[in-house]
């Protein structure tokens, strides 16, 4: 098997000089997640403003796949409506099982994962970050919505 | 003394290697260079077509039919538990029980021993445990309100004894260890750990998964109440493993599985358990997996264990040697090779455990990566993952040397 299909220059220059890591100011929609298999470990925060990630910081300790999918997913995601993140983080599962890139989105670097899909076992890595802003995002979302029904049933 | 002349070594192993198939193919363009046995070692020929002929021929039940083939499978499983207990020194062959593989039988000891522990008592373990002789001990815990203690380890990767009399106390109804550890490679002082134990009635039950096939292994000698290993990380098959107990040790234990084969008598309302070590073996049983590794044991025996143990020696030192050349390397467990059996783990600070396996792959290098089944003990050493390069007696020099030439291309690809 032929790794450069795997370690492409896109996914080494993120892996080496991650983007998105930057602590925020403030945060309303976090959560962390774990490999237990290979002990990596992500963290996720987002700031939600008006359905859109106004900022997001993607954090954690893990292999080159792993942390460039971090980085890449954080400088995808900044600027996204919540629709918009959700259809994303479903086409890069896509991405990831299938190896072919959906036409209908515009995917950045996060392109370069589809030989991802050719390394099975390491697929995990790549889906870590990803897994980890969609449980974010539904946890914000689950919030949101016991607010909202909490502010209905206190409305005489 | 070891000549470690890396010639001389692969030259010896040669004839080794020619009986192991699996080493003739290619990953991808690369010959396989297998460094993997720790987890499962290579079959030999006599030992895949050991399994092929029983299926050929005998293929039925052990203990059930009447007919001839029914008689010979038994014959055949049988005369394997009877070639484990002289091979390994068991009190007798119904001393040795086949299980799936070393969790079950390490389970089979935990959760059979349940019904004997009152809530305070106490099972003493060490730092450096597999899960499967970690979870079947947390697991009871939670049920009946155990305690477990650890017997520490040292930054060498050593257990640290001083300690012992005060954490064996008469609480202590349990102590069970790795003779070898999986990560560390450190081979423990069993007898040891063992008279502490026996001064306050404790039961001792051994790991012996990465020690059966590597150094030297007497069960009587050792003075344990239980051993745990399995076939395939000694060149025999999958789905087999063992159970050595002694006699009184192993009547203690209630079964785990019920069923066919391991009763006596039974009636609508109840049923009467049949003698050890069919108690412990309900349903049909892996026949062909218990024949196969009859040929194992002979072409360990044929060898035997001190050219076993010293192929370990001089490729863990050839290993360990090698692996010291290159900066930034972290080697787990002793370093002294005398110490450790033919495995060496380490941290590459440059490159990611799972990064260096996938490129070494690319290599047709099998390392294993990750926590090897102990979490903790990867936490307790402050990393969270690492390689894991493990020997059998068909490993030669140039496996390492490969290895190294990984290694090396794998921080090319990553040097920042």
């Amino acid at each position: 098997m032929n790794f450069n299909e795997l370690y492409r220059d896109v996914i080494l220059d993120h892996h080496k000089h991650p983007r998105g890591n930057a602590p925020l100011a403030s945060s309303n929609a976090d959560s962390s997640g774990l490999n237990p298999t290979c002990g990596d470990d992500v963290t996720v925060r987002f700031l939600i403003e008006d359905e859109s990630v106004r900022d997001v910081q993607v954090t954690g300790h893990g292999c080159a796949i792993s942390t460039a999918a971090s980085s890449m997913f954080a400088e995808k995601a900044k600027g996204l409506r919540i629709d918009e993140l959700k259809i994303l983080t479903e086409r890069v599962r896509t991405l990831l099982k299938t190896g072919e890139v959906p036409p209908d989105l515009e995917f950045g670097d996060l392109e370069a994962l589809a030989g991802v899909s050719r390394f099975p076992i390491r697929v995990k890595c790549a889906m870590l970050p990803i897994a980890t802003a969609e449980q974010a995002i539904e946890g914000f979302e689950q919030r949101r919505a016991k607010a909202v029904t909490v502010t209905t049933e206190e409305s005489p | 003394m070891i000549d470690l002349s890396p010639d001389r070594l692969a030259s010896e192993t040669a004839p080794h290697r020619r009986h192991f198939p699996a080493l003739t193919q290619k990953v991808g363009d690369r010959p396989l260079v297998y460094l993997d046995t720790a987890a499962t070692a290579l079959r030999p020929e006599e030992v895949i077509e050991a399994g092929c002929r029983f299926c050929r021929r005998h293929d039925a039940n052990p203990h059930r039919g009447l007919y001839t083939l029914s008689t010979e499978a038994t014959e055949a499983y049988e005369s394997t538990r009877r070639q484990i207990a002289t091979w390994i020194n068991a009190p007798s062959p119904a001393s040795v029980v086949f299980t799936r593989n070393a969790t079950y039988a390490l389970n089979l000891v935990a959760r059979g021993l349940e019904h004997q522990f009152s809530p305070g008592d106490e099972i003493l373990l060490t730092e450096m445990e597999h899960h499967a002789n970690l979870v079947p001990w947390i697991t009871l815990t939670k049920r009946i309100g155990l305690r477990l203690r650890y017997i520490p380890i040292d930054e060498s990767g050593r257990l640290v004894l001083t300690d012992l009399p005060s954490l064996i106390t008469p609480k202590t109804k349990v102590v069970s260890f790795a003779m070898v550890s999986n990560v560390l490679g450190t081979i423990n002082p069993v007898s040891a750990i063992c008279s502490q134990a026996q001064k306050v009635g404790a039961l001792t039950v051994v790991d012996a998964a990465q020690a059966v096939g590597h150094i030297p292994f007497d069960f009587e000698a050792l003075g344990v109440d239980f051993a745990a290993f399995s076939a395939h990380k000694c060149y025999g098959p999958t789905g087999l493993g063992v159970l050595v107990g002694k006699a009184d040790a192993l009547e203690r234990l209630e079964p785990l599985e019920t069923g066919g084969d391991m009763i006596e008598y039974v009636d609508y309302e109840s049923a009467t358990w049949a003698p050890v070590p069919e108690r412990f073996e309900a349903g049909t049983p892996n026949a062909a997996a218990a024949v196969s590794f009859s040929e194992a044991i002979a072409f360990m025996r044929s060898l035997g264990p001190k050219t076993l143990r010293a192929h370990d020696v001089a490729l863990t030192t050839y290993a360990l040697e090698a692996l010291s050349t290159l900066p930034d390397i972290r080697i787990l467990g002793p370093m002294a090779p005398e110490s450790r059996t033919g495995l060496v783990s380490f941290v590459d600070a440059r490159v990611h455990p799972h990064d260096l396996a996938t490129i070494l792959d690319g290599e047709g290098v099998a390392i294993r990566a990750g926590h090897h089944c102990a979490q903790p003990l990867h936490r307790r050493l402050g990393i969270a993952a690492s390689c894991r390069a493990s020997f059998g007696i068909y490993t030669e020099p140039k496996d390492i040397d490969a290895l190294i030439h990984g290694i090396e291309a794998a921080r090319k690809v990553f040097a920042t």
